[in-house]
């Protein structure tokens, strides 16, 4: 129902195709001429606002549940993944991880001066989860959202195992150490797909996230 | 962290908060690199030494020493897991102290500029900064709203917890444990459902406020390099170079003792 | 300036219309005020002369709106904004910047002015409004007046032709009402089209040109200010009182009555801060109390501590006669905080209130659960979740969850901001049940309506050394 200004039948009508509602993917003709770019001032703002949550929210599992502790991983890992899902939900576009993985990294990097080791490993898995979103049907599909996710989580661990060996190159046990917590924290990333995808569907309950 | 959202009443005339803010992220990105590549501890230590100068230049004692222990915590936690790991499982051989020096060398050059960085920028500084960056757009903005609203979020997260206080529960390590469904359901909740309708308000008043009209933006006020950030800036390369000329001189040999 | 034919508009997913053949005209110079119950289409209408409907919300829209001869949906948001300056009820979500200057420059900044024209706009506007000497402070630090009237000023300094306030003083004590009404009259002399939408009507007595009443999405009436004066209109359309005098004054004091909750030598002050309360005795009695003084003479802090969420440094509670401790404050009160959102944690509006209800016995529970529902007229809102909730239904349901604790101290900050005539009413006959009950109510409120309809004395804010009070 792609009704847009210039339609003989009803010259004043303008209505939006529901399909454009909320992803913007699909733009109905009336969208695309006012369109301005690939990003609407919303998405980024969303995506700023979410990122400013992942952090307030692992700094609170930290000051909740303690230091390095598996309770604390487990939580850390599933706030951030969960929150991940929410977000690829939201702002149901090609590059959404990768931009949300940006922000994350080069405020760390203002604010704390630290997290520069991450960047590579981190764009690294986030095209590559890009690429796996796209290759399962893009934004639309929920089944792709998740596993796209998830890939994420997998690559950016791994990578981080990687970098982490660099660190330690000269203790190889320290290296089984890093693993087994990594193993633990991707526990909690798996709850956060689950718990993420309940989270989705609260909101669409709610009407804040719409389907 | 937390420190940084405080309100600082009258912060100390450093010459390092005369520094621009990215002066200081260079140099984090500078050390960053920089103990990547060194693995000997006499090099490294005089990073540590030289960054150590670098964060007390602060002239914040009290508040530096408790970040240091509070990052000494994090290392003793992680220490005693490693052991509570060893005696579960004996092939992950529980570690010599003395063989964790170089990690530990490292960690402290990372938490020295992380320091200096962290606690002598105030947020508005840093979106001042920010601005001169020149960011794409799709960069920029996210990047702004996350820095503005991190404080927010550490003010909603206190009222959140006061109104679960009123409701008759505590947050505590045992309610994350024994319930996690109702702690998730309790915090998290309200704070996610806040975060989505605060990007909906915030969104909409950017586009009222006609921001993205134009895709680039005209800094009102500009940050500028000036002499002091040359002379910082000359002054940490030389240091590297002098930790990377010690380590090519003597190299370290596998498995270091000292 | 303001032009809007025919106009019907659904929001999406939505059967009914949020507007139905809707027209009206401003012209510039001209001030209207549109006003009509929760839900009645008065804030849709302000969405479509700036655009975010039907631009961000979608929906489907018949009829044509211009301002300033052109047609919105011809622009995008960005470009209408060229046009119209919105100002809304929580400034606070405006903000990008977290200084007052730099929040003043951030739209400039994207219009590509030089910093020198930017600074002379800002100025001018800030001069204008009375907030030039803010420009160094910190933006979450200012009283909601100061947050306005900061907004309003880097709106007026991007030199709008209209202006589109939408609830704008929900959240204003009176003084900072009659002031913003003062600046809306300076802009209409200066020949701006302006529409206020609110609920609160009498500080716009002498500023409004004209005035529409909507009623389901229609325009159902529209004419001078002095129709409102009509007591069976304003009962009809669920509108709240045209003209209120200040019933503060009149109050009697809290001391005069017979102590239910006595406090003696009070001391309190938040870390590094300075004495809030040094040495405070006084006694509330059971009833409603309002609680009345200045913004940051710790209204709200004394809230706290008399619940037990805040612990005193020193000082003596009894409630009833007999000494209580902090914990025991906490368990028989109920707080209801003045922002909803943080308050509502659960998936269906029944479970959110069970949760509260959770103290009382099992078999009264239903009942009760059922009666409050009905009494702030959520009833049909049962199965519906909580955050999906309008603004106004968000506010009734905190509140009914306080009472649904049945405390014997409720404490209830600004409970009726942004609410119509017809939920205050509901919600002043719920906190009058609550008083007659037996419990000790004490109101933070700026609204006045609220004070003269339930309070039965005052308790005034920093408290004067008040005559020793019978322990």
């Amino acid at each position: 129902m792609d009704l847009s200004l210039d339609n003989p039948d009803h010259p004043e009508r303008v209505a939006y195709s529901h399909a454009s509602v909320e992803g913007g993917v699909l733009s109905t003709r009336l969208n695309s001429r006012l369109r301005h770019g690939y990003w609407e001032v919303r998405d980024l703002v969303t995506i700023g606002v979410l990122a400013a949550m992942t952090k307030v929210a692992s700094l609170l599992v930290a000051l909740v549940g303690g230091g390095m502790n598996p309770l604390t991983l487990v939580f850390k890992n599933l706030v951030f993944t969960s929150l991940l899902v929410v977000l690829l939900f939201k702002v149901p576009k090609s590059g959404s991880l990768i931009l949300f993985m940006v922000i994350n990294i080069l405020v760390t990097m203002l604010l704390m001066g630290s997290g520069f080791f991450l960047m590579p490993s981190m764009l690294l898995a986030g095209i590559i989860a890009e690429g796996v979103i796209l290759a399962l049907g893009g934004y639309q599909r929920t089944f792709g959202i998740i596993i796209g996710a998830a890939v994420y989580d997998v690559l950016f661990k791994t990578g981080s195992l990687a970098i982490s060996w660099v660190l330690i190159r000269e203790q190889p046990q320290l290296l089984w150490i890093s693993a087994i917590m990594v193993a633990i924290g991707y526990i909690g990333s798996l709850a956060g797909l689950v718990t993420g995808f309940l989270f989705v569907k609260e909101l669409r309950h709610a009407g804040i996230i719409r389907e | 962290m937390l420190v940084l959202f405080g309100n600082d009443p009258a912060p100390q005339p450093t010459w390092i908060r005369r520094l621009d803010v990215r002066t200081k992220m260079a140099i984090s990105a500078l050390a960053s690199t920089a103990v990547m590549a060194l693995n000997q501890p006499w090099s490294l230590s005089l990073l540590v030494v030289a960054s150590t100068l670098y964060a007390l230049s602060l002239r914040r004692l009290k508040l530096v020493l408790v970040c240091y222990l509070a990052v000494l915590f994090l290392g003793a936690t992680a220490l005693l897991f490693i052991h509570g790991l060893h005696w579960v499982w004996p092939r992950a051989s529980a570690t010599r102290i003395q063989d964790l020096i170089v990690p530990f060398l490292r960690t402290g050059v990372m938490v020295n500029v992380m320091l200096a960085l962290a606690l002598s920028s105030n947020i508005q500084s840093i979106l001042t900064g920010l601005k001169s960056l020149r960011l794409p757009f799709c960069i920029f903005i996210p990047a702004v709203v996350m820095i503005r609203f991190i404080p927010n979020f550490i003010e909603d997260v206190r009222q959140i917890a006061e109104t679960v206080r009123i409701r008759g529960y505590r947050f505590t390590p045992w309610l994350l444990g024994s319930r996690p469904l109702l702690a998730v359901r309790l915090l998290f909740a309200p704070l996610l459902f806040r975060a989505l309708r605060t990007s909906d308000e915030l969104g909409m008043a950017a586009e009222l406020k006609g921001i993205g009209y134009s895709r680039i933006l005209s800094p009102y006020k500009s940050v500028h390099f000036g002499k002091l950030d040359v002379g910082v800036g000359l002054t940490a390369l030389l240091l590297v170079a002098a930790a990377l000329a010690v380590q090519l001189l003597f190299p370290a040999s596998p498995g270091v003792r000292i | 300036m303001i032009a809007l034919d025919h106009i019907h508009y659904a929001y999406p997913f939505q059967t009914c219309k949020a507007l139905d053949d809707v027209c009206l005209r401003i012209r510039p110079g001209e001030a209207v005020l549109c006003t009509g119950r929760s839900g009645s289409g008065k804030s849709t209408l302000a969405r479509l002369i700036n655009g975010l409907c039907p631009h961000v919300f979608r929906g489907d829209l018949r009829g044509r709106v211009t301002v300033a001869g052109q047609d919105n949906l011809a622009r995008r948001i960005s470009e209408i904004a060229h046009d119209v300056g919105t100002l809304f009820q929580d400034p606070e979500h405006q903000f990008f910047a977290l200084a007052v200057e730099d929040e003043m420059a951030f739209a400039h900044e994207w219009r590509n002015r030089t910093p020198a024209e930017i600074q002379r706009r800002i100025e001018e506007a800030a001069d204008s409004l009375g907030v030039r000497p803010l420009f160094g402070s910190v933006l979450h630090a200012l009283s909601e007046g100061e947050k306005q009237k900061v907004a309003l000023a880097s709106i007026m300094s991007l030199k709008p032709k209209v202006l589109v306030l939408d609830e704008p003083t929900a959240n204003l004590d009176p003084e900072a009402t009659m002031d913003l009404g003062r600046h809306i009259l300076r802009f209409k002399k200066e020949g701006m089209a302006i529409l206020v939408v609110d609920h609160r009507l009498y500080w716009l007595r002498d500023i409004v040109d004209r005035v529409i009443v909507m009623d389901r999405g229609r325009i159902a009436l529209e004419g001078g200010f002095t129709m409102l004066s009509d007591h069976s209109l304003r009962a009809h359309y669920g509108l709240r009182l045209d003209s209120v005098s200040d019933p503060r004054p009149g109050l009697t004091e809290s001391f005069l009555h017979d102590g239910f909750l006595q406090v003696e030598g009070l001391h309190f002050s938040y870390r590094r801060g300075r004495d809030l309360f040094n040495g405070a005795s006084f006694q509330l009695p059971r009833g409603v109390t309002g609680i009345i003084g200045n913004n940051g003479a710790g209204k709200t802090t004394l809230a706290r501590v008399l619940t037990g969420l805040n612990s005193k440094r020193a000082g003596k509670i009894r409630l009833d006669g007999k000494p209580v401790s902090p914990h025991e404050l906490l368990r028989r009160s109920s707080l209801v905080l003045q922002n909803t959102d943080h308050q509502l944690h659960m998936k269906t509006v029944v479970a959110e209130m069970e949760l509260s209800a959770a103290r009382v016995s099992t078999r009264l529970r239903e009942t009760l659960v059922a009666g409050y529902l009905r009494d702030l007229d959520l009833a049909h809102l049962v199965k519906r979740h909580p955050q999906s909730l309008s603004g106004g239904e968000k506010q009734r349901l905190a509140i009914a969850c306080g009472l649904a604790k049945q405390p014997d101290v409720l404490v209830l900050d600004e409970p009726t901001s942004g609410l119509d005539g017809r939920n205050l009413q509901r919600i002043a006959a719920a906190i009058r049940m609550t008083a007659d009950r037996g419990a000790c109510v004490l109101l933070i409120s700026h609204d006045l309506e609220l004070i003269a309809s339930v309070c039965d004395c005052a308790l005034r804010v920093p408290i004067k050394t008040s005559p020793p009070t019978p322990i």
